[in-house]
């Protein structure tokens, strides 16, 4: 582990003194983040995590540029009975050399590419989200785009890419020994039309996914993923998309995933926004397997819920009363989309009944305050809890879960 | 033949009587404004002095001025230089060239039934053009008061900004999805609009905090060119 | 009388002679592709009224060095780099930055808070030379921001 971090720490300072050294002209920053989580569910527990993350830009001509980062993370994890400290963690952070070329093809064209640890997403933000160490490309001819990628994800701090598609992943995860993601190829192609039809944008994306993993079951996956972003009116916006994902791990097997989100803005009145919000997975059943992204996030902020097996309904609230102070409040309500018990990660303390009926899994308000203080410092504190459906999913002891955050972000 | 003669050359002599110049007036002067005719010195401006083609503006610290082109209402705002290009009427509409060397404009161009209006703004990096519109715009901000506008790069990318909606050349050189915003303060306050357009965003997650990323390196633009249509 | 004449009609002189150097002044900034310390200083110290319009671009430069807004060791005909520009607009003006600033009220800092602000847009890079648009066009926005346009 230490010859690891060795190797990763001298390959970051080389590259960025050698950035330092044949730039004429750069800029450079230090960023330090606070995330503090205190949970409490029958017991409490506290998260704190510290990130002090150093980047480098040098440009390169006019159109073309390197961006290095490394972090340095602490984290601790402390309750009642036990504490874990990480001291620290030194990792590569986003990574690239970027750059456009106007008239690539023609006075209507641009060509912009990025190579590096770069960070890629899908439309929904469901599917991948997170950094690869690949490339990205993306040519654009008037109001058409077509973009393709590809990177591996086996050199990625396996916390941050969260790669849990099989159980080898899982297992993967859960070993203290392992620090790296699973090693994993991913490539995707799109395309993107602004403006389709007047004040809607449509598109289409597909990512793929190829395990490299030797021992174990090998689950390669590919995701299909329409979608449509646009506004009706001055005060409405709205988006949709799905995905249709296909797989192989031995046998073929399919999933899907869908969601929608609508938001009415009326900026006269402290900014105040209202946003519902739609978000589907499939669960194991007989015609479809769990959806099971490249990158798993949790769909809510208290419960820890994956997108897997799950029907989430939303109601954000938003406004600034204040000058650069925006408030918030979300109701969400989860259900399950077969009678598959629950993911068990979800809940620490609730217990599932053994016999369970009813798709609703429990109810979830939080309410949050953002401040930026000055453009360089930024407070932002958030609280809820889950209130678990304890009728027809989970025994009647099982607990609330609470949780509340408080982050800063201070840029030097 | 001499009758065809006779008859081309009415038509002809017509047509071109139904083509003429038109000059703009100025009013609502403020501060140090200043005008310079083609060929001419620099003059102070003063209210319903009337100014044609090729006369460049000129408002200094501070200063404002308005120039009235028949119905259309043309303000410019402090450190604004701009060039009367082409003021023309003809019995279907007018037509209307501006150049924006540096500064910002607001047009109040009213649609005019039955006629066209063929109102330009230019400016090193952008060409603005509307029907029967009120916007204001800088050269990379639009924000649009009545009708709609299409912004557009030099590269083709363009959206349509409608009445109450702000939008802006984000910094990879694409036009930024428009947003809904208070018209009160124009565009006084870019850092709020934009702050403001980008929050529209909507992401798969509404509400989560985002953890903040330090800025990727930004290298010069070159010439960048916004086309509003 | 004859005394009262010529009195009025060198005072309408010696005021076309001021709009005339003011535009003047703006004409050839407006053209340059480099601007240099002696024309920003007398832009930003004219606009911020720290000095007089009568002064001239070596009067400015003089009064820039001696604040202490000019990065040390320039001469009066060098280009301007973007964050230089950001720091003489913000010591100009009285601009309060973000935390960094206030400890350290370097270029660097100033030129992150303009770009916070959007008096900086789109991309850029701050050891880039400005060109005469851009001052006069970040200078605009200064105004704005700082509300004195109104």
């Amino acid at each position: 582990m230490k010859k690891r971090t060795i190797a990763r720490l001298s390959a970051f300072l080389t590259v960025f003194f050698l950035a330092v050294a044949s730039a004429a002209s750069l800029d450079f920053g230090l960023s330090l983040t606070n995330d503090s989580d205190y949970l409490y569910e029958g017991d409490w527990s506290l998260v704190q995590a510290n990130e002090a993350h150093v980047w480098l830009a040098v440009p390169f001509g006019s159109s073309n540029a390197l961006y290095v980062s490394g972090l340095y993370e602490f984290q601790g994890t402390f309750n009642s009975t036990t504490s874990t400290l990480v001291p620290w963690r030194l990792d590569l952070g986003r990574t690239e050399f970027e750059g456009l070329l106007e008239g690539f093809l023609g006075s209507s064209s641009v060509f912009r590419y990025s190579v590096g640890r770069i960070a890629v997403e899908d439309f929904s933000n469901r599917v991948m989200s997170n950094l690869i160490d690949g490339f990205r490309a993306e040519l654009s001819l008037n109001n058409f785009s077509i973009y393709l990628g590809a990177g591996y994800r086996g050199l990625t701090y396996k916390e941050d890419a969260r790669s849990l598609i099989d159980e080898d992943d899982q297992t993967a995860y859960e070993d203290s020994s392992v620090y790296f993601a699973p090693k994993r190829v991913m490539a995707n192609l799109g395309f993107r039309l602004n403006e389709l039809v007047q004040g809607h944008d449509f598109g289409l994306e597909a990512w793929g996914q190829y395990d490299l993993e030797s021992a174990g079951k090998q689950t390669h996956t590919a995701y299909v993923e329409p979608f449509f972003e646009g506004r009706f009116g001055r005060l409405f916006r709205w988006r949709g998309w799905c995905v249709a994902e296909f797989g192989y791990d031995g046998e073929f097997f399919k999933s899907v995933a869908a969601g929608g989100t609508v938001r009415l803005s009326i900026p006269e009145i402290i900014g105040f926004r209202v946003t519902g919000n739609v978000a589907w997975a499939s669960g194991t059943n007989e015609n479809f397997r769990y959806f099971a992204p490249i990158r798993q996030k949790q769909i809510v902020t208290v419960a820890a819920y994956p997108f897997s097996d799950i029907l989430l309904t939303s109601l954000d609230l938003s406004a600034s009363p204040l000058r650069r102070v925006t408030v918030g409040a979300t109701g969400s309500a989860l259900f399950r989309t077969t009678t598959n018990a629950p993911s068990s990660d979800a809940l620490t303390k609730a217990t599932v009944r053994t016999e369970t009926s009813g798709y609703y899994l429990g109810f979830e308000p939080t309410a949050r305050v953002a401040w930026q203080a000055a453009a360089d410092l930024s407070f932002h504190l958030s609280g809820g809890v889950f209130i678990p459906n304890t009728v027809d999913i989970y025994t009647t002891d099982s607990p609330l879960r609470w949780k509340a955050s408080i982050n800063a972000a201070f840029n030097l | 033949m001499k009758k065809t003669f006779v008859v081309i050359a009415f038509i002809a002599i017509g047509s071109a009587a139904s083509v003429f110049a038109q000059e703009a007036v100025f009013s609502d002067i403020s501060g140090k404004v200043e005008y310079q005719k083609v060929g001419a010195d620099w003059r102070p401006a003063k209210s319903g002095v009337k100014i044609g083609k090729g006369t460049i503006v000129s408002t200094g610290f501070k200063s404002t001025a308005a120039l009235k082109l028949d119905d259309t209402t043309i303000s410019l705002k402090p450190l604004t230089r701009l060039t009367l290009e082409a003021l023309v009427k003809t019995q279907g509409g007018t037509q209307t060239q501006l150049y924006l060397l540096a500064g910002r404009v607001k047009a109040d161009v009213p649609p005019q039934a039955g006629r066209t209006t063929d109102f330009r703004v230019k400016s090193p990096t952008a060409t603005a053009s509307v029907r029967g519109t009120g916007f204001e715009f800088d050269g990379i901000n639009l924000i649009v008061d009545r009708g709609s506008v299409e912004l557009k790069t030099p590269t083709g990318q363009y959206r349509m900004i409608a009445a109450g909606e702000f939008s802006y050349i984000v910094r990879g050189g694409a036009v930024a999805l428009p947003a809904a915003v208070v018209l009160e303060s124009g565009l006084d306050r870019v850092a709020d609009l934009i702050e403001q357009s980008a929050s529209e965003t909507l992401s798969g997650n509404v509400g989560t905090p985002t953890k903040e990323v330090p800025p990727a390196a930004v290298v010069p633009t070159g010439t960048l060119s916004i086309t509003v249509q | 009388m004859k005394r009262y004449i010529f009195s009025c009609i060198f005072s309408a002189m010696l005021i076309a002679g001021t709009f005339a150097q003011s535009n003047a002044f703006v004409d050839s900034l407006l053209s340059e592709k480099k601007v240099n310390y002696g024309q920003v200083s007398y832009l930003v110290l004219v606009a911020s009224d720290n000095l007089s319009e009568d002064a001239d671009e070596g009067r400015a430069f003089e009064l820039l060095e001696t604040l202490n807004w000019a990065p040390k060791g320039v001469a009066i005909a060098d280009s301007v780099p973007l964050a230089a520009y950001a720091r003489i607009l913000m010591s100009a003006f009285g601009m309060k930055g973000g935390v960094m600033y206030t400890l350290f009220p370097s270029s660097r800092y100033a030129y992150r808070e303009l770009a916070s602000l959007q008096v900086i847009q789109g991309r850029s890079d701050p050891s880039a030379t400005v060109d005469g648009v851009a001052a006069v066009r970040m200078l605009g926005r200064i105004f704005d921001v700082m509300g004195l346009n109104k």
